[in-house]
Parts: structure tokens; C-alpha cells; sequence
């Protein structure tokens, strides 16, 4: 099925999102942007990055802000006023449109548009690897008939279907999915590169309808990078007598400093610029270095900010509402980065603004909402359930040990291999636990069996592989097979997803509220776990031993043995840590009594693992009641 | 009896229509989450080899701005120590795939170079001065060159 993509045909940057999985997803372009400038070279056919570069050299050929000429007639007072300061030639042409003149050559906005369209098309099927054919473009809330005729015409000349042509500030509120929170009316602040629009919207019968709509044609980004430029050059002058502006090279450096830091001056407070050698002075070269700080910037770009406000109110008055009535705000354009004009915002409405989804990208993310939704993106095949708890068994010091953790997509399995935690024991318990916290008491218990048959083992060498699968519709199997003798016992469980949603928030709730407790319980058992293997493997070291060990070292490793054993029954874990230390080493002392120290401990590592098996998480475990660690084989030990 | 036979038949037959069009929507959708989940894997996969590449080339996009400045240095101060440091730095980078876009006095490409300044010369777009290097690693142009570039009055 070929995708739908949705375009943001903006009058500085375009963007192109499409719809994959259920979410929308921004295409980069060929030069790994997720923006392309609207600018063209209509002669040479060359678009956006590249076609900025040359600029300087081709002022007359390189079209840009194309989107203010889109279905105007070239006696508007608009197009008037913009041919005044666009460099290129712009004339009256069919039916008195406005159109370019570019070498001798006319080109309607709508075949400048369809070049930016080409190369978002081009770029959208190499990342897609398939033909593109269908589009959603979006236009401002204010664009009349002609404006949106020509839009839907630049689509069609680029070889592309445009199912609708929906309006940004809509296109912003679907990337929220305002429209399934109901939000009823809502207001969208889109400050741009070069342009500001404020639009009131008003949810009907599942459709926004625009109330009011008001703005500044030339207000954008690039007045506020001119502030900012200006300021550090008058600085520079101030102090060094040179005006970098005059300077192609320097001013160049110095614009794209000044954008850094604005930038920068976003997330950090303060800003250092460098520029080292920006210039010749009379004596040798000028460095520019100078720290910019958010007030400053601030204050520099203020009234920028505060003449945005006007046209907030003109719209609501319009739409005869007033503040309080505006149930949701979105953020637009690149310069809703800025905390003032977040700050600002928020003040005038009482309310913190939508902004999570990227300011730049927010539009093309509606329209490819919207595309997804006109191509019917079966979103019923694509969503899969999760399970809303973790899942796993109980192991040695009533530990949970998670096998599925939460929102694991369903179906699922997973396998892990674990052993006894005494000698001889010949059953394991299986507790299957539900929930987040660390131990098993303070889980659910979904049900539990027990495997019997194991052969009489030491400790940690019969290997119990248990699977934990999890089929479509949320039933959880449980299987634990004894691998050396293929003896398995399983229990089936039905409800393990079927909790309420309140359940599942009350359970995540109370994990994260116990998490420092529940975090320190986990790790005093872990130390007591530490302890208890070390135990076995020295009296397993002493036993080897036998009589080559020296009676004093026998003595001691009695003595810390006795010693780490008695505090392991308390809970202070910094105590029975320092006791396996001190046995620890002790115990390394039996080397060096039986190989003069050249070979290191006897006895392998605490916890032995068998036969090299992949064993996470693998010490021996114990089931809750079993006090008396690894001693003799106790019922209802759980493999760990 | 036949009577009830034949109705018998038809529930049968519905039933049977109706298994088919839900074995048949069910093998769509397996096979469409089957397909969903290879063109993941691969995707995932260019994602991977394009994020390591990315990661890499933004560092390098940064320092590119350091070694400006280390150049200007050098060709003001003179020092043979600097140009060794400086040469050395260069070559690390070399080694990652990197090397400077050459377009000192041939004919102005705005695929490797911005102009900054257009000055009167005897030959048209001729580039007569770079400004700032442009840098491509691997292949791909990473930092476009600034150049001042000639026009015939």
C-alpha cells in the first residue's frame, strides 16, 4: 500500500512527515535535514541547502518566500509591499496573478512551489524505498480559495495527489491528537522564520473549525537573529572601532554566531561567543569573544516578543472569547524554543502551552496524522497489546526475578536457566510473581507448582530452565524443565494482563514509592546471598582440603565461618558485608597453605556455576520460609 | 426432512464462507505484521549504520569550526609548533575519512561552496578566493566551502 506523506509547505523551511507503525515519523532530507528550505533555482532546477548557497551570487535567480506570492493577484497591497523588498523580479502575469521573472523566464508561485514539492517527493521515496503518489499539504488558516487552488495545483504539478489541503494551526492540534482529548477550543501560536500567525480553533462534530485567525506577515526568527546581530556588532564596534557588518566574511561569521547563541541561550543561561581572528585591526587581528546571557538576550528581543501579543488578542476578541476559554495552546515554528516567548505565552493565557513535539516539525506531523487517517492505517493489525505488569519467579532471600519486564509487547517468550540452592535438593518451587517490586512478598502471586524428580546434586549443578510464555490473548504459560532428566511440570495462568487500569496504576504507583525501601531490602539479601554462597564454598574448601590445611588456618576459617553466619542472620548488611570480607579472605589463605599461594583459591567461585550454562542473575535460590540456608535440602527451595 | 437438510447445509456453508473470510483476513494480517516487522529490521538496521555515521560526522562538523580557528592562528603566528599540532590533528581526522573540498579557482559549484561576496573579475562565478574550507567526509559534502566569487561587470 503505497503511504500518504504530509507536507509542511512553509514560507521559509518545508517539512515532510508520513505515518509508519501507527506514528508519524519526519523524513530527513537527502542532506540529512529534517527541514528544506523553500528556496529555488528555478533555471538550474536546484532546491533548498544548495540553492540557499548561492544567494549572494544569483540574487535575481534564487527564489524564496514564494508561499507570499501563492494565488495572489499582483495588485494586492501585500504583493505590492513584499515586491519591494524581495530581490528577485515578481510581475503581473494570466489573470493579473502575481508571478517571477527569472532570465527571461516566467514561473507562476505554483511551479516554484511544485520544485520544493519535487525534491520533499524525491527525498520521502528514497527513505520510503517505494513510490510516493498521495499527499496532505497544509496552508495557513488564512489562505482564501485562490491561495489554497494554488497550493493544491503546485501538488499536482510535482506528480502528486493532494487528498486535502488542511490548515497548519489544525495540522498542529492533530499532532497532539487534541481532537480525541476533546479539547474543545484551543489556541496555536505559531511564531516562524519570517512570519507569525496566531489561530483560534474550535472542535465541531470532530472537526476544527478555524474562529478567528490573526498575525504579523513579517515577524519571525530571522528579525530577532537581526536584533541579536546587531547588538553584538554594536558591541564589538564600541569597543574595538570596526564595524564587522561591513565585512562580508566577518558578518557572516557573526550571523552565524549570533544564531548559536541564541540557541544556546534556549536550554543555558549563558552564552560565550568566539570568534578568534574575525578581523584585521589597525594593529593586527580582532578576536571576538563575548558572553551573551538569557536576560540580555531577553532584553534585546523583548519588544519582539511582546508585539506578538496584540494579535493574540485581536483573535480572541474576534472570535468574541476570552482567555479562559481557551481550553488547550500549541506551540509552533522554531522561535517557541525561546523560555520568554514560553513564559509569555503562558502568562497571557494562564496556562503552559502544548510543546512537546518538536516546533519545527509539529505541522508536517498533522498532515501525515491526517494522511494516515485518510489512507486508513489499520491501526487495529499494528496495535498489539503489552503486559502492563512485570512477570517473574521468586529466588533465594524472597527475591523477584523478572523474566518479562513491563510493556513487553505480546505474544512473547523468554527462557532463563537456574538451579537449587542446597545440596540434594530434589524439587523446586515455582512462585510466579506479577508486579515491580523487588521482592517477591511485596508482588502478586499469579499461582505457583512445584517440580519434583531432580537427582541429588550439589548446589548450583542441576540446571532448571524455566520459560515464561505469553500467547495473544494475555495467558501466560509457565513451564520448568529439569534438563538433565527432561522432567518439566507447567501451570497456565489466564489472567495475567486482565487487570484493571487502576490496578496496574496502583501497583506502578506503589513500586515507585517504595523504590529507596524496596531498593535496600533487595541489596541487604543480595549481601545476604553473598555471604551464605561464600559460607558453602568454604566448608566445601575446608572439607576438600582435609588435613593439608594447617590446624590454626582451619581454626579461623571456623571461627569467620561461625562468625558471618551468625550476622547474616540480622539485617545489617554493612556488617555482614565487612564478615564475608574478612572470611573472603581468610578462605584465600587455604590456597596459600595447599600451593604455597601460587595458584589462587580453591573451591571455584561462590555459586558454582554449572557447566558453563548462560546463567543471569544465577545465584542458588531459596523459596520464602527457608531460613536455615543451603545446610541440608529443604522443600520447596526455588531454583534461582 | 430434506427440507431441514438443505437449511442445515446453508448454516454450514455460511459457516464455511465465513471461516474462509476470516482465515484469509487473518493470513493478511500475519503476513502484513510479518512484512512490518522485516521492513523494522531492516530499517533498524540502516538506522544503526546511519546514526554511528551521523554521530561521527557531528563531532567532526564541530571541530571543523576549532580547526578554523587553530589555522588562523598558525598563519598569524608562525609557530612550527602549532603547524605540527595542527597537521597532526588534520591527519586523525584524514584517517576517519575526511578531506577538504578543492575548489579554489574553478567555476563555482553550489553543491561544495556558499558564496559570501561577489567581486568584479574578468571571467564570470570563477571562485578567486575561499574563505572558509569546505570539508567532505566520505564522499559527502559535510561542510560546504565559503568563497568570494568573480563577475564580470
Amino acid at each position: 500500500m503505497a503511504k500518504i506523506i504530509g507536507i509542511d509547505l512553509g514560507t521559509t523551511n518545508s517539512c515532510v512527515a508520513v505515518m509508519e507503525g501507527g506514528s508519524p515519523k519526519v523524513i530527513h532530507s537527502a542532506e540529512g535535514r529534517n527541514v528544506i528550505p523553500s528556496v529555488v533555482d528555478p533555471i538550474t532546477h536546484v532546491v533548498g541547502d544548495v540553492a540557499k548557497r548561492q544567494m549572494v551570487l544569483k540574487p535575481q535567480e534564487t527564489i524564496f518566500s514564494i508561499k507570499r506570492l501563492m494565488g495572489r493577484k499582483f495588485s494586492e497591497p501585500s504583493v505590492q509591499y513584499d515586491l519591494k523588498w524581495l530581490p528577485y523580479t515578481v510581475k503581473a502575469g494570466r489573470d493579473n496573478m502575481a508571478v517571477v521573472e527569472v532570465a527571461g523566464k516566467t514561473f507562476t508561485p505554483q511551479e516554484i512551489s511544485a520544485m520544493i514539492l519535487q525534491k520533499i517527493k524525491a527525498d520521502a521515496e528514497s527513505y520510503l524505498g517505494s513510490k510516493v503518489t498521495q499527499a496532505v499539504i497544509t496552508v495557513p488558516a488564512y489562505f482564501d480559495d485562490s491561495q489554497r487552488q494554488a497550493t493544491k495545483q503546485a501538488g499536482e504539478i510535482a506528480g502528486l495527489e493532494v487528498l486535502r489541503i488542511i490548515n497548519e494551526p489544525t495540522a498542529a492540534a492533530l499532532a497532539y491528537g487534541l481532537d480525541k482529548k476533546n479539547a474543545h477550543t484551543i489556541a496555536v501560536y505559531d511564531l516562524g522564520g519570517g512570519t507569525f500567525d496566531i489561530s483560534i480553533l474550535e472542535l465541531g462534530e470532530g472537526v476544527y473549525q478555524v474562529k478567528s485567525t490573526n498575525g504579523d506577515t513579517h515577524l519571525g526568527g530571522d528579525d530577532f537573529d537581526k536584533k541579536i546581530l546587531d547588538y553584538l556588532a554594536d558591541e564589538f564596534k564600541k569597543e574595538h572601532g570596526v564595524d564587522l557588518r561591513k565585512d562580508p566574511q566577518a558578518l557572516q561569521r557573526l550571523r552565524e554566531a549570533a544564531e548559536k547563541a541564541k540557541i544556546e541561550l534556549s536550554s543555558a543561561t549563558e552564552a560565550e561567543i568566539n570568534q578568534p581572528f574575525i578581523t584585521q585591526g589597525k594593529e593586527g587581528p580582532l578576536h571576538l569573544t563575548m558572553k551573551l546571557t538569557r536576560a540580555k538576550l531577553e532584553q534585546i528581543v523583548g519588544d519582539l516578543i511582546e508585539k506578538t501579543i496584540d494579535p493574540v488578542k485581536k483573535a480572541l476578541s474576534d472570535a468574541k472569547l476570552t482567555v479562559k476559554d481557551i481550553d488547550e495552546i500549541v506551540m509552533v515554528g522554531g522561535m517557541t524554543r525561546m523560555p520568554k516567548v514560553v513564559e509569555t505565552v503562558t502568562n497571557f493565557f494562564g496556562k503552559e502551552p502544548n510543546r512537546s513535539v518538536n516546533p519545527d516539525e509539529v505541522v508536517a506531523v498533522g498532515a501525515a496524522v491526517q494522511g494516515g487517517v485518510l489512507g486508513g492505517e489499520v491501526r487495529d493489525v499494528l496495535l498489539l497489546d503489552v503486559t502492563p505488569l512485570t512477570l517473574g519467579i521468586e529466588t533465594l532471600g524472597s527475591v523477584s526475578t523478572p523474566l518479562i519486564s513491563r510493556n513487553a509487547t505480546i505474544p512473547t517468550s523468554k527462557s532463563q536457566v537456574f538451579s537449587t540452592a542446597a545440596d540434594n535438593q530434589t524439587q523446586v518451587e515455582i512462585n510466579v510473581l506479577q508486579g515491580e517490586r523487588p521482592m517477591a512478598a511485596d508482588n502478586k502471586s499469579l499461582g505457583r507448582f512445584i517440580l519434583d524428580g531432580i537427582p541429588p546434586a550439589p548446589r548450583g549443578m542441576p540446571q532448571v530452565e524455566v520459560t515464561f510464555d505469553i500467547d495473544a490473548n494475555g495467558i501466560l504459560n509457565v513451564k520448568a524443565k529439569d534438563k538433565a532428566t527432561g522432567r518439566e511440570q507447567s501451570i497456565k495462568i489466564t489472567g495475567s494482563t486482565g487487570l484493571s487500569k487502576d490496578e496496574v496504576e496502583k501497583m506502578t504507583r506503589e513500586a515507585e514509592a517504595h523504590a529507596a525501601e524496596d531498593s535496600a531490602k533487595k541489596e541487604l539479601v543480595d549481601a545476604k546471598n553473598v555471604a551464605d554462597s561464600l559460607i558453602f564454598t568454604a566448608e566445601k574448601s575446608l572439607k576438600d582440603a582435609g588435613d593439608k590445611v594447617p590446624a590454626d588456618v582451619k581454626k579461623s576459617v571456623e571461627d569467620k565461618i561461625a562468625a558471618l553466619r551468625e550476622t547474616a542472620k540480622g539485617d545489617d548488611k554493612a556488617n555482614i558485608e565487612a564478615k564475608t570480607k574478612e572470611l573472603s579472605d581468610e578462605l584465600s589463605k587455604i590456597g596459600q597453605a595447599m600451593y604455597g599461594g601460587s595458584q589462587g583459591q580453591p573451591g571455584g567461585a561462590p555459586g558454582g556455576a554449572p557447566g558453563g550454562e548462560g546463567q543471569p542473575g544465577g545465584q542458588p535460590g531459596q523459596a520464602p520460609g527457608g531460613e536455615d540456608h543451603g545446610e541440608e535440602p529443604v522443600e520447596g527451595e526455588v531454583v534461582s | 426432512m430434506k427440507k431441514s437438510d438443505d437449511k442445515r447445509e446453508d448454516k454450514i456453508e455460511t459457516e464455511v464462507e465465513e471461516l474462509k473470510t476470516e482465515v484469509e483476513d487473518l493470513k493478511n494480517k500475519y503476513l502484513r505484521s510479518l512484512a512490518d516487522y522485516q521492513n523494522l529490521e531492516r530499517q533498524t538496521q540502516n538506522w544503526r549504520e546511519e546514526f554511528v555515521k551521523y554521530a561521527g560526522q557531528n563531532l567532526i562538523v564541530q571541530l571543523l569550526d576549532v580547526i578554523d580557528d587553530l589555522e588562523k592562528a598558525r598563519d598569524h603566528l608562525n609557530d612550527p609548533g602549532l603547524k605540527i599540532i595542527l597537521d597532526k590533528f588534520l591527519s586523525v581526522l584524514k584517517n576517519s575519512g575526511l578531506e577538504e573540498v578543492a575548489v579554489a579557482g574553478s567555476e563555482f559549484d553550489p553543491n561544495l561552496a556558499e558564496v559570501i561576496e561577489v567581486v568584479p573579475g574578468e571571467e564570470d562565478h570563477k571562485v578567486v578566493e575561499v574563505l572558509r574550507k569546505g570539508y567532505k567526509l566520505n564522499g559527502r559534502v559535510i561542510r560546504p566551502a565559503r568563497v568570494k566569487v568573480s563577475k564580470k561587470s
